[in-house]
C-alpha cells in the first residue's frame, strides 16, 4: 500500500477518535460532537481518497448510529430518499444513450455539420460536448466524446506538439465541465445539493421550498452558457489555428456517420422516453418527487427492452447510490444535531459580510476546492456548513443550493478535478500549464454567476435576499 | 569492442524535447566510436489505473464505459510512443548515434531498474512527470526514487532533466 494512502487511511479514524473522546465543548450536544467526528473522518477520506468515495459514505452511515449521532432507523431511512433514486435515473438515461448509440449519432452528425475549418471543428467539439450534457450526465459525455476526438487526432495525424490537438482535447473537457451546469440531468451533484437543502429546511422546521427541475435549470443554464462561450474565446486565444488540412477528419466523420446507417426504432424509442421523462419531471416533479418520475421512466426503458438490466450494470457504477445516500444522511445528522450551527457560531468571524459577498465567497471556495477534490465530495462537505452561514447573513439558503453545485462545476485546470480532465491529461498531449488558461474561465464564470444572481434571477422570480 | 550505452527512459507522461536533446548532447560528450541510445518507452500502468479510478469512482461510470475509456487511452499512449520514438530516431540520425527501442508496460521505477540491471549504462536519462509542485514535495517523486535506487544498486549515473517542456 502506498504511504500516502496509508497515512490518509489512518488519519481519518484517528481524527474521528480525537473528536469523539475530547471533552464536549460548551454549546455543543453530544450527538453534535459525534456528528462532527463522522464529518472529520469523511473530510480526510473524501479529500485524500484512500478508499473510494462510496466507501467513505457507507463508513459514515455506519458510524452515525454506532457513535450515537443519529438513530439507525433515521440514518437508513435517509438513504432511500428521492434524490438517490433521481440520481440513479440520471445514470440510467446516460446508460441507454450510450448503449443505443444515440449519443454518438447526435454528436457525430453535429460535428460533421460544424467541421468546416479548424476553428469550427474545435468549437463544434466544445459546443456538442456542452449541449449533450443537457440530457446525458457530463462524465458519460466525456467518455463518449474522447474516442471521437482521438479519432480526429489520428485522422489528422496530430502529434504531441500540436496546438490543434490540445485545443480539441480541452474543448471536449471544458465543454463537458461547463455543460455539467446545464440541468439536473447533467450532473448528480446538483441533486445532492437540492436534497441537502431540503433536509436542512426540514431539520430546522422551516416550510419546504423545493427547487424544481426547470427552476434549477433556469438559474444554472445561463451560467453554463457563459462558461462555454468564455471557454471558446479562451481556447481560440490560447491555441491559435495552425492551418491544417481538415479533409481527412471530414472524411472520417463522413465514414462514421454513414456506417451508422438510418436511425433505429430503439434509438427513436429512447429519444421519446427520455423526452417524456424530462417533461414529466418538469410538470410532476414537485408533486410526486423527481425520484418517483425517474424511477417510473427507468422502468419503462427496461420494459420496452430499450435498456437491459445487464447493460445498466455495465454502464452504471452503483456506488453512486451509496455515495449520495451516505452523504445525505451525514449532512442531515450535522444539521439535526446542531453541529454545524455550533461550528459556525464558534469558528466564523463575527462580522457580517452580506449576502453578495457570502455568495461570492461560497462560489470561489467551492470552485477552488473542486480543482483538488471530487465535486460530489465538495458538495457533501460544504453544503451542511454553508446553509446555516447563509441564514446568518440574510441570504436565502436556496441560493446556496444553486451556488455550490454551479461553482463545483467550474474546475477547468487540474486532472484531479473531474474525470473529463483526467481523461484528456491521460492522453499525454497536455501538461498542466496548457490548461492554466482555464483559471480565466473559472474567474469569468464566477463573475457571470454573480451577475446572473443580481440581474437575471430576479427577473426569473428568484430574489437573492431572504 | 563494447558500445557505450545511454538509457533514455520515457513514458507518456515523462517525455520532453529537451530530454531528447540532452540525450544527444550526452552522446556527443561521451564521443566514443559507437554510442548507442536505448530508448525504453514505458506504458505506465499506474497512469491508466489512476484515470480508471477517477472515471469509475468519481464519475460513477460502469465497468464497460471505464474499460472503453482505458482501451481508447491505451491505444493513444501507443500512438504517442510511436511518434516520440520517431522523434528520437530522427534526432539520432543527425548525430550518427545508434538507437534501439524497447516498449514495455509496467511501473516507471520498476521498468527503469529492470532495464538498468540488464546492461551497463554510462548514463540513465529521465525526466519528471507533470505533477503539481506541492504534491511532489509532499509525496515525493518517482524520478528521485529512480535516482536513489539506481545509485544504491550501483547501476549507473542518473540525470534527471528538470525541464519539463513537452
Amino acid at each position: 500500500m502506498h504511504t500516502r494512502r496509508l497515512i490518509a487511511l489512518l488519519a481519518g479514524p484517528l481524527l474521528a477518535a480525537l473528536v469523539t473522546f475530547m471533552d464536549t465543548p460548551a454549546g455543543l450536544t453530544l450527538a453534535g460532537q459525534r456528528s462532527l467526528a463522522v464529518l472529520a473522518l469523511c473530510v480526510v477520506w473524501w479529500v485524500f481518497t484512500p478508499v473510494g468515495l462510496p466507501v467513505t459514505s457507507i463508513m459514515g452511515l455506519a458510524l452515525l448510529p454506532l457513535l450515537g449521532a443519529m438513530p439507525a432507523a433515521e440514518a437508513f431511512a435517509l438513504f432511500g430518499n428521492q434524490a438517490v433514486f433521481f440520481v440513479i435515473g440520471v445514470f440510467l438515461v446516460a446508460a441507454v444513450m450510450l448503449e443505443t448509440g444515440l449519443s454518438s449519432r447526435i454528436s457525430l452528425i453535429c460535428l460533421r455539420r460544424l467541421a468546416k475549418d479548424e476553428n469550427r471543428i474545435c468549437n463544434g467539439v466544445l459546443f456538442v460536448s456542452w449541449g449533450l450534457c443537457a440530457v446525458v450526465v457530463s462524465h458519460a459525455v466525456a467518455a463518449l466524446m474522447l474516442p471521437i476526438v482521438l479519432e480526429l487526432l489520428r485522422a489528422l495525424n496530430l502529434g504531441p506538439r500540436s496546438n490543434t490537438a490540445k485545443r480539441l482535447l480541452l474543448s471536449m473537457a471544458w465543454g463537458t465541465v461547463a455543460g455539467s451546469n446545464l440541468s439536473l440531468l447533467s450532473s448528480a451533484r446538483a441533486t445532492l445539493s437540492l436534497e441537502l437543502y431540503g433536509s436542512y429546511l426540514a431539520d430546522h422546521s422551516l416550510p419546504p421550498a423545493p427547487i424544481g427541475f426547470l427552476e434549477y435549470s433556469m438559474g444554472s443554464a445561463p451560467v453554463s452558457l457563459a462558461s462555454v462561450v468564455i471557454a471558446a474565446v479562451v481556447l481560440r486565444w490560447a491555441f491559435p489555428p495552425e492551418g491544417i488540412d481538415l479533409k481527412p477528419a471530414m472524411d472520417r466523420l463522413n465514414e462514421r456517420v454513414q456506417s451508422m446507417g438510418a436511425i433505429s426504432t430503439r434509438e427513436l424509442t429512447t429519444l421519446a422516453v427520455i423526452a417524456a421523462m424530462i417533461l414529466c419531471v418538469i410538470v410532476y416533479g414537485r408533486e410526486y418527487g423527481m425520484g418517483t418520475v425517474a424511477l417510473l421512466f427507468s422502468a419503462i426503458l427496461f420494459s420496452l427492452q430499450t435498456l437491459k438490466w445487464e447493460d445498466a450494470e455495465r454502464y452504471v457504477n452503483w456506488g453512486v447510490a451509496l455515495m449520495y445516500g451516505g452523504a445525505i444522511a451525514i449532512g442531515s445528522a450535522l444539521h439535526s444535531s446542531g453541529a454545524t450551527s455550533w461550528l459556525i457560531a464558534t469558528a466564523m468571524p463575527t462580522g457580517n459580510i452580506g449576502p453578495t459577498w457570502t455568495l461570492a465567497a461560497t462560489a470561489t471556495l467551492t470552485a477552488g476546492m473542486t480543482e483538488l477534490v471530487s465535486n460530489s465530495a465538495v458538495i457533501a462537505l460544504l453544503m451542511p456548513v454553508m446553509l446555516p452561514i447563509a441564514d446568518q447573513v440574510a441570504l436565502d439558503p436556496r441560493f446556496v443550493a444553486w451556488a455550490a453545485p454551479i461553482s463545483a462545476g467550474l474546475a477547468f485546470v487540474l486532472p484531479t478535478s473531474t474525470p473529463a480532465l483526467a481523461m484528456v491529461f491521460g492522453t499525454g498531449h497536455l501538461r498542466i500549464r496548457h490548461a492554466l488558461p482555464g483559471i480565466l474561465i473559472t474567474i469569468f464564470s464566477i463573475i457571470a454567476f454573480l451577475l446572473a444572481v443580481h440581474f437575471l434571477w430576479p427577473m426569473l422570480g428568484l430574489p437573492v435576499t431572504s | 569492442m563494447n558500445d557505450t550505452r545511454i538509457l533514455l527512459a520515457v513514458s507518456t507522461s515523462r517525455y520532453s524535447q529537451h530530454l531528447v536533446d540532452l540525450a544527444m548532447r550526452e552522446a556527443q560528450r561521451l564521443s566514443t566510436e559507437t554510442v548507442c541510445i536505448d530508448v525504453l518507452y514505458i506504458l505506465e500502468e499506474e497512469d491508466l489505473q489512476h484515470i480508471s479510478k477517477r472515471v469509475g469512482d468519481q464519475g460513477f461510470l460502469g465497468v464497460s464505459t471505464t474499460a472503453d475509456v482505458m482501451s481508447t487511452l491505451g491505444a493513444e499512449h501507443h500512438r504517442m510512443a510511436m511518434l516520440r520514438i520517431e522523434e528520437v530516431k530522427a534526432a539520432a540520425a543527425t548525430q550518427n548515434v545508434t538507437v534501439s527501442v524497447k516498449e514495455v508496460t509496467g511501473r516507471f521505477v520498476d521498468s527503469v531498474l529492470q532495464q538498468a540491471s540488464e546492461a551497463h549504462y554510462e548514463t540513465i536519462l529521465i525526466t519528471r512527470a507533470d505533477r503539481p509542485f506541492v504534491s511532489r514535495i509532499l509525496f515525493g517523486s518517482e524520478a528521485d526514487r529512480v535516482a536513489r535506487m539506481v545509485k544504491r544498486e550501483g547501476l549507473g549515473h542518473v540525470i534527471i532533466d528538470e525541464d519539463e517542456t513537452a
